[in-house]
Parts: C-alpha cells; sequence; structure tokens
C-alpha cells in the first residue's frame, strides 16, 4: 500500500505537536482530523488504510509511540517532548486504577512511599474527594490489597504497596519526605 | 611568576590596631591552597598561635574567595569567611562560614582575592575598598544600627552597585550566635562577633575590574554551558517534584516548578512552568524554596528568585507578604533560603492553622526581618531546637528566676503568635537578660551555663545535636555511615552537601548505584535512606571525595549547594553528569591546567591543613577519641528498629569504628589516632606542618 509523504509528514506533525503542548493524542482525534483526507471509496476500507498509515509512522520514526489504554483506546505521542513515564499517566486518567498504579510504581522504583497531595496536582488534577472516594472503593476490594497507607506526625497521608515495600520502610521514609526533608535543609 | 587568570593575584591585608593596610602577592603565597578556606586555614597555620581566642586582636578573620569568583562559571558567589569559631565548645578551634551574594565577585573586580584582617580597631571602624584601594572608616555613626541601615548607608557612601558585608547589633554587642550579612540575605553565621570584637562594623568593596580567563574564549563558553546543561534545581536536584511532560522521573525534590504554579506576587503573575532542562534560559524558575519549606500557600507571595553572583538557581525565594506590614510593622518584602527562611517559624511548637498556614509564613517574615537586621545567627536551626526544649521540659523556667520568666508572654509563644520573637529576638541581639544571654552564646556553652551535661542532648534524635557545641547537617539519618563519618570531622556543623545533593536528587536507587559505580567504585557505596547496609570501603570513599569535593568547593568559591555535579537531568546521558567540571573550568579561567585528581589533592593538602590546626589548637594528636565522636542518638532508631534493618536509621557502634577505620585507612592516617601521619603532610606538600608537630610532640608515625 502507498501512502502519500504529505500524509504520513501531517500525522506525524500532529502527534508532534499534541505532545509539545503537553497532551497525548488518540486514534479517534487523528483519524477525525485527517480521514476526510484520504478519499477512497469506503469508510471501511478508510480506517485500515489509515491504520496502516499509523503503522508506518511508528515503524519509520523512533519518536513516535503508541499507548493502549485498559478501555482499548490507542493514544500516539512522541517523545521527543514528552515521556514515557508522562504519557503513561495521561493514557490512564481515566482508569480507576491509577492511583494503585502509580503507588505501587514509586514502591518498587524509587523506593518511595506517595503523598496523597501528589494526585492533587498536574497531570492528575483529582479533588482532595475524588482521590479520598476512590482510595475508598480501593481499599475494600480484591486486587488492591497491596495498597497501604501511613499517616505522617503531621497528619498527612501517604500511600504505599507492600509488595514492594515494608511498614516500618513507608512509615520512616514518608515521615523523612513530609517533614525531614525540610527540617534538614 | 606565570601569569594567570582567574585569580586577580593581589590579597589585601588589614592590621585594624594601627591602621596599617597593606598588599601582597596572593599567589606567592597562596596558589597551593587555591583560595577561599584554603587560603583560610593557611593563614591560620601561620600567623595564629596555638591558645588564641576567638576574640584576641591576634585572631584573623579572613575573607577568601577562590580563582572562578567573580567569572561567569555557575554558582560561582560564595566567600568563604575562616576564622577561630567562638560557638565551638569546650574551645574555640577553626572554622569557616559562608556567605553567597555579590562580595565575592565585587571583591574580586575591586582588584583582590582575600582580605586578611585583624588587630582591633579603638573605635568603631568599617572598612571601604575601591578599586584596588583600601581605607579605614569611622563607623561610629553606624554602631547601634541594623544590618539593613549600615548597608544602605554606606551603599549612599559608595554608590548603590556596593556589596556591603555588615554585621548587626549581635556581632557588635560579642553575641557569639552572630552574622555577618551581604545583599539582604546571604549570611556567614558564626563570625559577626570576631568582626565585632575588632570594632569593625562593615565591607564595602566595589570594583570596575574584571577578572581575565585565561583560555581561550570560546572554549570557556562552551565549558559554562555545559556546566549549565548539567544543572538541576537547588541542591542540583535532578527531577522535578511532580510528574512532567518532558521528564522520566518524579520525586520530592525542590524542582516545584510546574504549569500552573505562579509566582503570584510579581509585578505580573509568571507561571514556572514546564522547565525542561535543555531550556537553559528557564533554569531559574526551577527553584522556589519558599513553596518547598513552606507549602503551596507561599506561591501567591512569591516575588521571584533571589541569588549570588553568575547563579541562575537563585535559591533565596523573595516573598511579599502585605499583611506583615501592618500587624507587625516589618517590612512587606523578604527574603532567604533553608534555615534563614524557617528562622522565625521553628522557634513555635504549633501555629493556630497549621505548620503550613499563614501565621507560619507570617513567622517567617518576622524571623527574616529581625534576625537579617539584627544579625543573629541559629546555628542550623539548634538555637530554635534548644529554645523548644529548654521551655517545654521547664528548664528554663527553673534557670532564669520567675521574675524574668513572667516578663516574656510565654501564651502568646504557645498560640504560636510571632509577635513573640521581637522581644526574644532583639533580647539576643543585646544580651538583655539571662535566657537571650545563653541562648546568644551556641548550644555547648550555653548547656555549661546552665549545668547540663552535653550529653544529654547528645541522647536525643530529636535534638539532632552532635557534638562541640553544633548539630548534625545531613548525617546518619539520610547518609548513614558516609554521613557519620562528615560529621565527625569539622569543628562547627559539617556544612557538607556533597553526598547530600547526590542522595536526595530523586534519581530512583538503581540510577544512583549506577552513577556511584563511576564515582566510588561499586553500587555499594549508596544504600537505600534507612535501609543501611554495614559499612564497606566505597563508603569511606564517597565520605573522602565528598569531604575534598566541598573544600575543594569552599576554596574555588563555587556553591556546595549544589555541587558536586556527578548527575544531571539528562536522560540522555543516563542522568550523569561530570565529576571534572570543576577541573575544567578551573583550568581555562586559571591557564594553570589540573586533573581532576590533581585538584582532589590540592583539596586534600586544605583539609589535612585543616586537620593539622585541630590538632594543634587541641594540643592532641588523638583524633579519635577527643575529636571525631558521635553522639549516642545515632545508635538509636526512634521507633526501636535494629541497625542494618529496613525503615532503621540506627548505626551499630561497631561499625562505625570500622567506618573510622576505613577512612582513615582511604585518608592515608594513623588509624589509632586518627591523626594525619608525618609523610602525609610531606606527600601533599605540607612539610612545615610535619616539622612543626615534630618539634612539638604532635607528630604521628
Ligand atoms: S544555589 Fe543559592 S546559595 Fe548557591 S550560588 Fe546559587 S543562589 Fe547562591
Amino acid at each position: 500500500m502507498n501512502f502519500s509523504e504529505n500524509l504520513l509528514a501531517t500525522i506525524t506533525g500532529m502527534i508532534r505537536e499534541s505532545s509539545e503542548a503537553g497532551l497525548i493524542i488518540p486514534h479517534e482525534d487523528l483519524f477525525e482530523a485527517l480521514g476526510q483526507d484520504i478519499i477512497l471509496e469506503s469508510d471501511c476500507y478508510k480506517i485500515s488504510f489509515f491504520e496502516k498509515a499509523l503503522d508506518k509512522i511508528l515503524e519509520k520514526n523512533a519518536d513516535i509511540n503508541k499507548l493502549t489504554a485498559k478501555n482499548g483506546v490507542s493514544y500516539y505521542y512522541s517523545s521527543l517532548s514528552m515521556s514515557d513515564t508522562y504519557a503513561s499517566i495521561l493514557a490512564r486518567k481515566h482508569d480507576d486504577t491509577l492511583i494503585a498504579d502509580i503507588v505501587r510504581e514509586n514502591s518498587q522504583l524509587y523506593p518511595r512511599p506517595v503523598p496523597l497531595s501528589l494526585f492533587e496536582h498536574s497531570p492528575f488534577g483529582f479533588t482532595r474527594e475524588q482521590i479520598l472516594d476512590q482510595l475508598k472503593r480501593m481499599f475494600g476490594s480484591d486486587g488492591f490489597q497491596d495498597i497501604l497507607q501511613t499517616t505522617t506526625s503531621s497528619g498527612n497521608i501517604f500511600l504505599y504497596s507492600s509488595r514492594f515495600l515494608d511498614h516500618a520502610y513507608a512509615i520512616k521514609m514518608a515521615e523523612w519526605i513530609d517533614i525531614g526533608e525540610a527540617n534538614n535543609p | 611568576m606565570a601569569n594567570y587568570g582567574g585569580w586577580v593575584g593581589k590579597t589585601l591585608r588589614v592590621d585594624l590596631s594601627n591602621g596599617n593596610i597593606s598588599i601582597e602577592n596572593t599567589l606567592e603565597k597562596y596558589k597551593d591552597y587555591l583560595g577561599g578556606t584554603g587560603i583560610g586555614y593557611k593563614v591560620l597555620w601561620d600567623e595564629v598561635p596555638a591558645g588564641t581566642q576567638p576574640f584576641d586582636p591576634v585572631n584573623r578573620i579572613v575573607f577568601g574567595v577562590g580563582p572562578l569568583a567573580g567569572t561567569g562559571a555557575p554558582c560561582n558567589g560564595r566567600t568563604a569567611i575562616t576564622t577561630l569559631w567562638p560557638t565551638c565548645w569546650p574551645k574555640s578551634l577553626v572554622a569557616s562560614g559562608h556567605m553567597g551574594g555579590n562580595f565575592a565577585a565585587e571583591l574580586k573586580y575591586a582588584g583582590f582575592d582575600a582580605i586578611i584582617i585583624y588587630g582591633k580597631a579603638d573605635q568603631p571602624v568599617w572598612l571601604c575598598i575601591l578599586d584596588g584601594k583600601a581605607e579605614i572608616r569611622d563607623a561610629r555613626n553606624l554602631w547601634g544600627e541594623g544590618i539593613r541601615r549600615t548597608s544602605m548607608e554606606i551603599s549612599r557612601q559608595m554608590g548603590p552597585r556596593a556589596s556591603v558585608a555588615a554585621i548587626g547589633q549581635a556581632g557588635e554587642n560579642l553575641v557569639p550566635m552572630s552574622v555577618v550579612i551581604n545583599s539582604h540575605s546571604h549570611s556567614a553565621g558564626g563570625v559577626g562577633s570576631v568582626m565585632g570584637s575588632k570594632n569593625l562594623k562593615a565591607i564595602g568593596v566595589l570594583g570596575t575590574g574584571s577578572i581575565r580567563i585565561a583560555g581561550n574564549k570560546e572554549e570557556w563558553e562552551k565549558a559554562v554551558n555545559y556546566h549549565l546543561s548539567l544543572l538541576g534545581a537547588n541542591n542540583q536536584h535532578v527531577v522535578p517534584d511532580s510528574p512532567q511532560k518532558w521528564s522520566e522521573y518524579y520525586g520530592p525534590t525542590r524542582w516545584v516548578a510546574s504549569p500552573g504554579r505562579r509566582w503570584g506576587a510579581a509585578s505580573s503573575s509568571i507561571d514556572t512552568g514546564s522547565c525542561d532542562p535543555h531550556n537553559l534560559n528557564r533554569i531559574a524558575y526551577r527553584t522556589n524554596n519558599a513553596a518547598f519549606f513552606l507549602g503551596e500557600r507561599a506561591w501567591k507571595y512569591t516575588v521571584r528568585g533571589n541569588g549570588c553572583s553568575s547563579c541562575p538557581i537563585r535559591c533565596h525565594t523573595i516573598l511579599k507578604v502585605p499583611s506583615v506590614s501592618s500587624k507587625y510593622g516589618i517590612p512587606e518584602i523578604g527574603q532567604n533560603t533553608c534555615v534563614g527562611m524557617l528562622f522565625g517559624r521553628n522557634f513555635f511548637r504549633s501555629f493556630p492553622d497549621g505548620p503550613k498556614g499563614e501565621t507560619s509564613i507570617e513567622a517567617c517574615m518576622v524571623g527574616m526581618s529581625l534576625a537579617d537586621d539584627l544579625g543573629i545567627w541559629d546555628n542550623y536551626g539548634q538555637m530554635q531546637r534548644d529554645f523548644q526544649e529548654l521551655y517545654y521540659s521547664g528548664i528554663l523556667k527553673e534557670k532564669v528566676g520567675s521574675k524574668e520568666f513572667k516578663s516574656y508572654s510565654w501564651d502568646e509563644y504557645e498560640k504560636g503568635s510571632p509577635n513573640f520573637l521581637f522581644k526574644l529576638l532583639r533580647g539576643i541581639a543585646l544580651k538583655r537578660d539571662e535566657l537571650t544571654t545563653a541562648l546568644g552564646m551556641g548550644t555547648g556553652y550555653h548547656l555549661e551555663r546552665w549545668g547540663i551535661p552535653e550529653k544529654d542532648w547528645q541522647e536525643r534524635p530529636e535534638l539532632s545535636y552532635w557534638k562541640m557545641g553544633h548539630p548534625r547537617h545531613h548525617s546518619s539519618e539520610e547518609a548513614g555511615q558516609t554521613g557519620v563519618i562528615i560529621n565527625t570531622q569539622y569543628n562547627r556543623d559539617s556544612q557538607c552537601h556533597s553526598h547530600t545533593n547526590f542522595i536526595r536528587n530523586g534519581l530512583p536507587l538503581h540510577v544512583q548505584k549506577q552513577i556511584a559505580v563511576d564515582i566510588w567504585g561499586s553500587t555499594d557505596a549508596i544504600d537505600a535512606m534507612s535501609a543501611y547496609s554495614p559499612m564497606n570501603v566505597y563508603k569511606a570513599k564517597m565520605a573522602k571525595w565528598s569531604i575534598l569535593r566541598k573544600e575543594l568547593h569552599d576554596s574555588l568559591s563555587i556553591c556546595n549547594w549544589m555541587g558536586p555535579w556527578i548527575a544531571s537531568p539528562l536522560k540522555e546521558h543516563n542522568y550523569k553528569g561530570d565529576d571534572s567540571v570543576e577541573s575544567l573550568l578551573y583550568s581555562l579561567a586559571t591557564g594553570n591546567p589540573k586533573s581532576r585528581e590533581e585538584l582532589d589533592k590540592d583539596s586534600e593538602r586544605i583539609f589535612v591543613l585543616h586537620r593539622a590546626l585541630t590538632i594543634r589548637d587541641m594540643q592532641t594528636s588523638d583524633m579519635r577519641t577527643k575529636h571525631d565522636t558521635v553522639p549516642k542518638w545515632i545508635f538509636k532508631d526512634q521507633a526501636g528498629k535494629p541497625p542494618f534493618s529496613s525503615g532503621s536509621s540506627a548505626m551499630d557502634p561497631d561499625d562505625i569504628k570500622l567506618a573510622m577505620d576505613m577512612f582513615y585507612s582511604e585518608m592515608g592516617w594513623d588509624l589509632e589516632t586518627g591523626a594525619p601521619r608525618t609523610e602525609t603532610y610531606q606527600k601533599l606538600g605540607l612539610q612545615d606542618v610535619a616539622d612543626v608537630f615534630d618539634r612539638n610532640g604532635l607528630a604521628v608515625g
């Protein structure tokens, strides 16, 4: 199948531009913006043509990446201006497991617990009520038994995953991040 | 003598007793000591006899800057002030304080690498240094005035570009807990009273000169830009504190800029935005230490960052809090960083609206306004910890007597009212009563005065007290044995940031460990914080490297609150920085090419001279048991967990003995005493030290 260079460049440009603006771009938005430019007889053929064009773009441009969210939506971003970490947070923004995922990632990777307040800021942007609601649901259900919380001496809640951190370490690090760091400048 | 760049080549010598001012060649005498603390230690070794007290006229106070001060090298605005330390207990020993601001650069532009001051003027004076000339001027009209008015008056005489380093009433009144300050908030703790003892109110410097860069101009610019590309936020934190579109990692760091976080009190509110590390024009937006220390609320009061010459980090955040001028009668603008910013707040246990509410910010504003005008030092927060402990334990009430106790409004204090600070801080500067006189002496002398054994403080982790009148400064709580070793070595709080800047940089542990292999030879050099492994030789190497880099920075005049730059925000470099950026800049600036190893040897000479001064003035070579001591609290974990268990910061006594052995061994020092051996002095070009110790019985094999 032949793709015009122009089409490939236009799609690639759109992905890069949206990443530059701090957004990942869903497949659907790309198709909506460009689908009508693809003059072919049937819509069905048009879709498969478009899919193949995207595959070609992924193959030819090392910076262009695709992420598929739990609900099946595919997103595209360019690693020239967006990290995998950031893109994966954006792609999971509407997953009800996002908070648990982030807690587990932090516990495993750094390793450290995270303050509840992390989820109030960009790029999460949840309200305190939304976070507490999600936690309530999580704490009572299967699949989240490893997500635990500890409260620091100034009353702030930190979350961690017991798969990766033991309780003593989580308590110590939460206290350090919340109070120790500022007291030991 | 070769025509070096970097240094301006002249050192100013001022004898205040007879008014003699002379100039000597910096390089002839001090080139092997680079500048800064290096010059300071050398002058104290050569000119201040053992047994001298800090306020004796023969004591020297040395304002030393290095070959990078005043150049375009990033973060170069540091002045090291070395003298006999008045709060070092039970005996004053050598130490140095470090101030940023514009003083270092201006001193070079005025034609000097250092000022050596001694003697005592017979009436208050200030030192005017203007384009290669110095003059002692009458300061009787300034005596009794605060630092702000003094600086303004001298600037009025010298011109608005002058940099003025002044003491306040605390220094004048020989309060050991006193500072000298330049550029509004850049202070060096502990030395104000030494200036006061010499009747020296201030030093004003102004110059129109420049600093010659010996190397090729393009190469120099390339080196400066390369160094800038390695910078993180303050404390060389290399990842942002929240997920950002360009960033692979995030963590609890001082890189607090983010889209939507705004300098709310700037003339038109400014979004700090996404600070991609490749955009060098946005470095100054990364750090906001008011927001880091005081919380989200501080953003709306932020005007911008301020800082030292040639430093894009601007870690002294300027705050504008209009309510404080009507409520407390103080200026609505204040600026500072770290403990300077928290000075007022840290006296209180709680505030009516919580630890990060409005009242806490007001307490910071009142504290900064008073302390930075009266010129009070807080010994890295120890003064406030002592105060809280003494009050809440009832000791304070018992010691000051009921009349004095009742003269303070303790209700106001317990309610967290910043009004309480006015009487207390003015009292400290004026030595007004027993409480304030005692607090102003520094912890060691204060405890002695009130009959409290030092060991009582050394058992309490929450007091953070280490030894000899001073607190811990990045010790076992965050850096295990490495932190312990570093904290044993100085005669004040250690002020070393080489290790902590790396450990707290925000990168995942596995990335840090990869960098550790390059620098110290093994992933085992570092552990996760509070999950420590037993001592190993790589931790000893890290301790040695950390101390030598601190001395190097303090001698070149670059900021150890930023360096070293072994990690960077650059993913394409696997977050590695460069361990030899100092030697690159030094070599180009001076035209005296030195490798990283050669510069490390210079720093070792400087640090070992500090050790020799300590040995000479303590009159013992037994550093191991008489000097390099640790407080008992390091062996206890607050949650009762044993050493080497996850979540425990407790150290093990035998392991710490091993740590000291390994460190002494890395340094080439005697294991039994912890003193450098004669051959170590010789190897470092310190034959004169070896000779003196040979004569007076302090030499070690
Ligand atoms: S980081 Fe702060 S203290 Fe260090 S040079 Fe920069 S502004 Fe000065």
